[in-house]
């Protein structure tokens, strides 16, 4: 189990660092800073901080550009960890050394946990960077080191990991990662509350933003950061990351569990 | 020039050819402006928090839609060019078939912006959506806009060529080119006026925004639907985008030739 862990963190790291060491880091940590980027300029030069009132009650206190960056930052790590988990067999597939591991004796569980372990640091350090621009920006971030802070985090990533492994069979099953990738992105980022608060949707789409782990997720993050509240006042949001980080990895893996071996069948034929 | 037209056609059919292979790729062009779309509202909805208050000639929620209306329009028409670009130059790459085009004696800035363009029936779509969205929601479009719909078109058409046509080129040097995609979006997106209206920006800010075809095409089509008379009036910016799009289709000439030398001397037969 760990070797296989090991060797795939070791091959997926070997492969990023040769073929693409620029764009797979660079272009998330973009498209992170424009999301807190474009709402400061909307802010502070279009808007010139005119906010409604009803902002200040739905975000609990917290001032515009912390909520901003703080959701921004758990959207990056989402991102990051959905693409880099999700998209993993089938750029095997793609690369023609999907059959390989298919044949291979290397547990799929622990495949996919090498997955995760390679890209969880360059994820933090991804949505880290975000942060950090974040701060510049005048984001309060000061209660961002602590243990609280650090379980949430580790919850959501459990959230996206999960997720990523249903998005993995989907993509398997279609063939295709661009729609399937990219209508996954722009949805979560319109319907979880990353730059504004979910309250302002129709109360349809806030339902189904439930179904998607980072929208508790960042309520949570929020709460925990800016309104220094612990873990147990949130239990609900807790309960609610566990319970779909559970629905998504069953149906994943028993969906990927059913297409291996017609899998097996479509590449060798 | 026939047979420039002619591998350009060729450029596009061989893609459709590449894409369009079973039914849930045409299901996906069908359902494909809703994904702008939902971007769309996703910056719509970042502007709810606050309140309207007639700064820059917008005064109600419905002004604010047709302004953001044309602009995403505009810069998705730009952006799908940018990404069947890459996408392409990435395909030709893993698929092997890279070095082929430069054997070929086929005209190398035809095939370039032939790449840009196999975007063509997506952004035809995409327009027709628009201007479907345009005359229901906020009423801009009358019978006098009507007529100015295909120069619209034209003019977002050329200018995006010739603006993917220069990023495909780029894509050729190396494979981890996809960067540079990322690095020209952002700034065009938030510089070019197709989000945040460009006048109310910092001098910094104003003079970066000259850079990008997108801002010319955007103050142009405002203009003529009425929606913000922003910019310095048609010719100015017709004037302006003629520069800006020859400044950019000489770069792609000479990068054409970089890249062609670049790769015979770095890449081999099989590139990827």
């Amino acid at each position: 189990m760990w070797r296989v862990i090991l060797s795939t963190y070791r091959k997926n790291r070997i492969g990023i660092m040769r073929a693409v060491p620029w764009s797979f880091m660079v272009s998330r940590v973009v498209t992170g800073v424009t999301q807190i980027v474009f709402p400061y300029f909307i802010y502070h030069y279009f808007m010139q901080g005119n906010l409604q009132r009803d902002f200040g009650k739905y975000a609990a206190g917290a001032d515009y550009m912390t909520y901003i960056v703080l959701g921004s930052a758990l959207n990056v790590l989402a991102v990051s960890t959905l693409m880099n988990v999700g998209r993993a067999l089938i750029s095997e597939l793609r690369e023609g050394t999907l059959e390989t591991l298919l044949l291979s004796p290397a547990s799929r569980s622990a495949y996919f946990l090498g997955c995760l372990s390679e890209q969880t640091m360059r994820a933090l350090l991804e949505s880290g960077t975000v942060l950090a621009v974040g701060a510049l920006l005048g984001a309060d971030l000061g209660s961002l080191l602590s243990f609280r802070a650090a379980v949430v985090i580790m919850l959501a990533i459990l959230g996206f990991f999960c997720m990523g492994i249903t998005l993995s069979s989907v993509m398997l099953y279609t063939r295709n990662t661009y729609l399937t990738q990219n209508t996954l992105f722009v949805t979560m980022s319109l319907v979880c509350g990353i730059t504004y608060p979910v309250q302002y949707l129709p109360g349809w789409v806030q339902g189904i933003a439930q179904i998607f782990p980072l929208t508790p997720a960042v309520e949570l993050f929020r709460n925990v950061v800016t309104g220094h509240q612990n873990l147990m006042e949130n239990y609900f949001s807790v309960l609610q990351v566990v319970i779909l980080s559970g629905i998504y990895l069953a149906v994943g893996s028993i969906w990927y569990m059913k297409m291996e071996p017609r899998l097996m069948e479509s590449i060798f034929g | 020039m026939k047979r420039i037209l002619l591998v350009v056609r060729a450029e596009i059919l061989k893609q459709q050819k590449h894409d369009y292979h079973s039914p849930f790729v045409y299901f996906s062009l069908l359902v494909w402006p809703v994904w702008p779309v939902l971007g769309f509202l996703e910056v719509y909805y970042t502007y709810k928090p606050f309140e309207i208050t007639g700064y820059m000639g917008i005064t109600d929620r419905k002004e604010l839609l047709a302004f953001l209306g044309t602009g995403f329009m505009a810069y998705t028409c730009f952006w799908s060019m940018i990404q069947n670009a890459w996408s392409m130059a990435n395909q030709e790459r893993t698929g092997g078939t890279l070095e082929i085009t430069f054997l070929s004696p086929a005209n190398r800035l035809a095939m370039s912006y032939g790449r840009a363009l196999g975007a063509l029936v997506q952004e035809m779509w995409m327009f027709c959506c628009f201007c479907v969205f345009i005359l229901i929601y906020t009423g801009t479009l009358g019978l006098g806009n009507l007529v100015m719909l295909p120069f619209i078109f034209l003019l977002l058409i050329i200018s995006s060529t010739i603006w993917g046509g220069m990023l495909n080129t780029v894509f050729m040097f190396s494979r981890d080119a996809s960067i540079i995609m990322d690095l020209f979006d952002m700034p065009m997106t938030l510089f070019s006026g197709s989000r945040i209206p460009v006048r109310c920006f910092p001098q910094w800010a104003k003079v970066l925004s000259l850079v990008f075809p997108l801002t010319y095409c955007l103050n142009i089509i405002r203009l003529v639907l009425h929606i913000q008379e922003e910019g310095n009036g048609w010719a100015a910016d017709l004037s302006g985008l003629a520069v800006c799009l020859s400044i950019m289709a000489a770069i792609t000439v000479i990068l054409i030739q970089k890249v062609e030398q670049h790769n015979r001397e770095n890449g081999e037969l099989q590139f990827y």
